[in-house]
C-alpha cells in the first residue's frame, strides 16, 4: 500500500513558524508562502484567515489568502502519490488533518516536508514542532479523515508536479482578479506553453494581454480562438472589446452584435453580459489613425 | 478618440476566464446578482464570526464566486483547523484517554 520511495525526501529548507494558540493556519500559510518567496509572518495573516468565534482558519481562507500574496493555490489530487511527487518537485505541501476522531473531529493544519527511507514515517512542520516525525499509517489516517485536502503554492508561471489543464486553469482562474497582471500573464503563458491547443488557456492569455495594454497581442490570440472556433461568443465580445480599444467602434459593434446573435441561440447565460458590451460602444467615428488590420496569431505564438 | 479629440475611456468589462470555465463545465454562470447576494451573506457571516469590519471586504474579495455560494450554504459545517487548544471539557477528556490508549494522536507523540 505503501508507494516504493528509496531515497529520504526531505525539504529542511522550509521555513519554520511555531504556532500560537488555535493558530496553525496562519502557521503552516506563513510557512508555504514564505517558502514561496512571499515574505510574511503567521500574525501577519492572522486577519487573513482566523475566524474568531470558530478558533480556527476554514480551507477556501488559506486559498485566498494566497491568493492575495500574488500567489496561485493548486489543491493537489487527494492522494499520497500526488502529495510525493509535490515533495519530489521541492515544494511542501499545506494539509489538513483530523488528529480527533470522525464524530469528534480536531481539525489541525501542518506542512509535510518529507518522507523517511521505507516511508514508514512522514516529516512535518506541526504545531510547535519543527521537526514532527508521524508514523505514515497514523499520518495517512488523520490525512484521509480530512479527505487528503492539500495545497502547494504556486508561483505564477510555475506548474505543479501532475499538471492537469482542468485543475491548474481553475487555480489560475479563481486567483486572477487577486493577481498582479505580469503574473496573469505568466500563468497563462506558462499553460499556453504546456498546452498550445487549450482554449481556456489562450483566452485567459488573451484577457491578461487586455489588461495589460498590449491591444494587438491580445486581439490576435481572441482571433485565433476564434478563428478554431467561430462560434465561440465569448471570445467574440472580449475580442470586440479589443477592437473598440483600438478605436475601431464600426468593426467593434459588428463583432459584438455577431456574438450577441450567436449567444442567443447556444448561450443564453451570455446575452446579458454581451448586450453590455453593446450598449458600452460610443456612436462616434473610428479612430482611422489606431485603427488598423491585425492578423490572428497562429497557435504555436 | 472622440469628437472632441479627448481619449474615450474605456468602460469594458470582459468576460472573465472563470466566467468562462463555469460555463464549459455547468453550462451557466452565476449571475451578478446571485454572487452579490452570496458576498452579502458571507460578509454577515463572517462580522457574525468576529472578523473585523476593517478586514471582512477584503478576505471576501479574495474568495472565487463558487467558494462564495458554498460558504454561503455551509460555513458552520466547514473544517476550522485550529489545533489542540480547540477542545474541552469532557471531549478533552476522552481525547485524552483515546491518546493514551493510541486510538487518536492528539496530546501525544507519535
Amino acid at each position: 500500500m505503501m508507494p516504493q520511495v528509496t531515497e529520504a525526501i526531505e525539504l529542511s529548507d522550509t521555513p519554520f513558524f511555531p504556532q500560537e494558540e488555535y493558530q496553525c493556519g496562519p502557521a503552516a500559510l506563513a510557512m508555504v508562502l514564505n517558502e514561496a518567496g512571499v515574505v510574511v509572518a503567521p500574525a501577519d495573516l492572522v486577519d487573513q484567515v482566523y475566524l474568531p468565534t470558530q478558533h480556527g482558519s476554514l480551507q477556501v481562507e488559506l486559498l485566498a489568502a494566497t491568493r492575495r500574496a500574488d500567489r496561485i493555490p493548486y489543491l493537489i489530487e487527494p492522494t499520497l502519490v500526488a502529495l510525493l511527487a509535490e515533495l519530489d518537485a521541492g515544494r511542501p505541501v499545506l494539509v489538513l488533518q483530523n488528529l480527533g476522531l470522525g464524530f469528534f473531529p480536531v481539525w489541525h493544519y501542518a506542512v509535510v516536508v518529507g518522507m523517511s527511507p521505507a516511508s514508514d514515517y512522514v516529516i512535518l512542520r506541526s504545531g510547535i514542532e519543527r521537526r514532527k516525525q508521524s508514523r505514515a499509517t497514523d499520518f495517512l489516517r488523520s490525512w484521509k479523515m480530512a479527505s487528503n485536502w492539500g495545497m502547494v503554492v504556486l508561483s505564477p508561471g510555475e506548474m505543479p508536479a501532475w499538471a492537469n489543464p482542468r485543475r491548474l486553469l481553475t487555480a489560475v482562474a479563481q486567483a486572477e482578479p487577486m493577481l498582479s497582471i505580469p503574473s496573469r500573464k505568466r500563468a497563462y503563458r506558462a499553460a499556453l506553453n504546456r498546452w498550445p491547443e487549450n482554449i481556456t488557456a489562450r483566452f485567459g492569455y488573451a484577457h491578461a494581454l487586455h489588461a495589460a495594454g498590449e491591444l494587438t497581442a491580445a486581439e490576435g490570440n481572441y482571433r485565433a480562438i476564434v478563428n478554431q472556433y467561430p462560434r465561440h461568443a465569448a471570445a467574440l465580445n472580449n475580442l470586440a472589446e479589443v477592437v473598440a480599444d483600438r478605436g475601431c467602434y464600426t468593426q467593434a459593434t459588428e463583432i459584438a452584435r455577431r456574438a450577441l446573435a450567436i449567444a442567443t441561440q447556444d448561450q443564453p447565460a451570455l446575452v446579458g453580459p454581451i448586450s453590455k458590451t453593446l450598449h458600452r460602444f460610443p456612436a462616434s467615428r473610428d479612430d482611422k489613425q489606431r485603427c488598423t488590420q491585425v492578423e490572428s496569431v497562429s497557435p504555436g505564438g | 478618440m472622440s469628437l472632441l479629440g479627448l481619449p474615450v475611456v474605456s468602460l469594458a468589462a470582459p468576460i472573465s476566464t472563470d466566467a468562462l470555465i463555469q460555463l464549459d463545465q455547468r453550462g451557466q454562470v452565476l449571475s451578478q446578482i446571485q454572487t452579490q447576494l452570496a458576498r452579502d451573506d458571507v460578509r454577515a457571516q463572517f462580522l457574525e464570526r468576529g472578523v473585523s469590519p476593517v478586514e471582512v471586504d477584503a478576505r471576501i474579495a479574495a474568495l472565487s464566486t463558487e467558494e462564495l455560494q458554498m460558504l454561503s450554504m455551509q460555513l458552520d459545517e466547514l473544517p476550522a483547523g485550529g489545533s489542540l487548544l480547540a477542545v474541552v471539557g469532557i471531549v478533552f477528556v476522552v481525547l485524552l484517554i483515546l491518546d493514551l490508549t493510541g486510538v487518536t494522536n492528539v496530546f501525544t507523540k507519535v
